[in-house]
């Protein structure tokens, strides 16, 4: 059982998200980092089990009750088990009494907690990510408890280092598709916003703020699909791109479709960052 | 009604979209709902989610997918469409309450000129409307069927919270708020009855194509639905049952 000292600022239980439900309008959910998660999935999981804590920004503080491995991925935290620090990507045997104490992230954003047991946590629609109201809560709060399905065995990997490449977090360059409405942009924005740097104004797992400065005509639009990594943009020029949590449809141009490694990139990014956009292909779009 | 050249296909990223313009009558969009269901049948194995809008079906793939490999596949489908048009829809009567704490977006558009609110509403309630789809929060259903004169645009600065049951008008579209959420759309009543039941499976009973029409209820009678969900006590309007 792990028991939540403090639960950092946005920490949640997270998995492969709830797949199938988006035509009742509910969002996939899941793990915003899908390469961290499929990193810590890979060091210490099991083949039915997929839920992990991630963290924002600044992590929890653990208390374990019982025995375990665990492993730490995606953005590098501020970590120590007790008082020694510890490093992502190693599995590492945590005993009764052990504190976990994560502490602002240093490189990148957002943090995955796994262990090497099966998280016991309410499934809905198939899932255990948390998405409030759909879910009872958003977030871990100070003072619940973890329990886990207890196996027979405490699995303790040797401390093998995995070799894994984490440069993700440093990058700024988002790989995207030019999207449907790209050509709301005009000739002269279409090859500037390749060129610009963005800032990011604001993030949460709906989704990302950006502002820019191309401003346009209101276009009036049906709501269409969105998925996580769809870039919006608004008449007054904010790029709006969907998290996992985000809505499934919106009436805003689509510019672009971020590549799944170009949402890893993003995901890992705080307000305040700044991002480009890279063209994956120099392929026309799109009519056929 | 469609044929084949009416469709275009567009990606956003693993998305395939087939657009299409959007007809609002009852056998076009039965026809959409036929095709969306072979088509989930056709891709069945490499899609992990679909959706439909007004003037969308989407398929969200897998893994990357080349355009020029599921476009045939797709117009065959078309092709070979078992549509008969004879297959009705059902038709969903929710009620609405539409005393005067929740029509206040409708008086303020109509500055308070309570015989134009009362007109609008009247009509509003002998309205047919279709569920098109579902989107923008879990559980929300995007109403068509609002003639263009009734259109009410969206507020120019979306109110905070837009109450649970909500019904609201934004543009031509009508929805239903299935939890307090920030809004930018117009209400005109509430309706206390919540279409979906996430613990079920399927979760909702009222399927896109088919028909829904709203009918008032009283503040006492609103009261009543209300108090008997927070018990978990039956009442007839907590259920509604579709009529053919």
């Amino acid at each position: 059982m792990i028991e939540v000292i403090d639960a950092g600022f946005y920490s949640s239980i997270q998995d492969q998200g709830r797949v199938g439900y988006r035509h009742l309008g509910v969002p996939i959910s899941g793990a915003m980092d899908k390469k961290a998660f499929d990193l810590a999935h890979q060091l210490l999981g099991k083949t039915s089990d997929f839920s992990c804590i991630e963290c924002t920004l600044i992590g929890p503080i653990l208390r374990f009750h019982e025995p375990c491995s665990l492993v730490l991925t995606g953005a590098h935290m501020q970590a120590w088990v007790n008082e020694t620090p510890i490093q992502n990507n190693i599995s590492i045997a945590i005993l009764p009494g052990d504190v976990l104490k994560l502490r602002r992230a240093t490189k990148g954003l957002r943090t995955y907690i796994k262990i090497n047991q099966t998280i016991i946590s309410p499934v809905v629609l198939g899932s255990t990510s948390f998405y409030k109201p759909l879910t009872q809560d958003a977030v871990l709060k100070k003072g619940s408890h973890i329990f886990w399905i207890k196996s027979e065995k405490v699995i303790n990997k040797s401390n093998a280092r995995i070799r894994w490449d984490d440069s993700y977090l440093l990058s700024n360059d988002l790989a995207v598709e030019k999207g449907p409405e790209f050509n709301v942009l005009s000739k002269a924005a279409q090859q500037q916003i390749f060129k610009n740097d963005f800032l990011i104004n604001s993030q949460n797992r709906m989704g990302y703020r950006i502002s820019s400065s191309f401003s346009m005509d209101a276009v009036s639009m049906l709501s269409g699909a969105v998925r996580p990594g769809s870039v919006q943009i608004t008449p007054s020029g904010t790029l709006l791109i969907a998290g996992v949590d985000g809505q499934v449809s919106g009436g805003y141009p689509r510019i672009f479709q971020l590549t799944e490694e170009g949402l890893n990139v993003l995901v890992q990014k705080k307000e305040g960052d700044t991002i480009s956009f890279k063209s994956r292909d120099k392929l026309p779009q799109k009519e056929f | 009604m469609y044929t084949k050249q009416d469709f275009n296909f567009t990606t956003l990223g693993r998305t395939l979209i087939l657009g299409f313009s959007y007809q609002h009558d009852d056998r076009s969009l039965h026809f959409i709902q036929v095709l969306w269901t072979a088509l989930n049948k056709q891709f069945n194995k490499q899609l992990e989610d679909s959706t439909t809008t007004f003037n969308s079906i989407n398929l969200f793939f897998k893994e990357d997918f080349q355009i020029e490999q599921i476009k045939p596949t797709v117009l065959k489908t078309i092709d070979v469409l078992g549509f008969k048009k004879t297959n009705p829809t059902k038709l969903w009567k929710l009620p609405v309450c539409t005393n005067e704490q929740y029509t206040v977006d409708v008086h303020d558009f109509f500055n308070g000129d309570i015989q134009r609110v009362n007109a609008y509403i009247d009509r509003f309630l002998s309205l047919e409307f279709h569920l098109v789809f579902y989107g923008f929060l879990p559980g929300f259903p995007y109403l068509g069927g609002l003639p263009s004169e009734m259109a009410i645009p969206r507020k120019a600065t979306p109110s905070r919270i837009t109450q649970k049951g909500s019904v609201a008008i934004g543009g031509d579209q009508v929805g239903i708020y299935p939890q307090d959420s920030p809004g930018g759309w117009n209400v005109v009543g509430n309706c206390p009855t919540p279409l979906l039941d996430f613990t079920k499976s399927p979760p909702n009973r009222i399927e896109p194509a088919d028909r829904i029409q709203f009918f008032k209820i009283s503040t006492a009678e609103y009261s009543e639905v209300l108090t008997a969900i927070e018990n978990n006590t039956d009442h007839p309007y907590i259920n509604p049952y579709p009529h053919d």
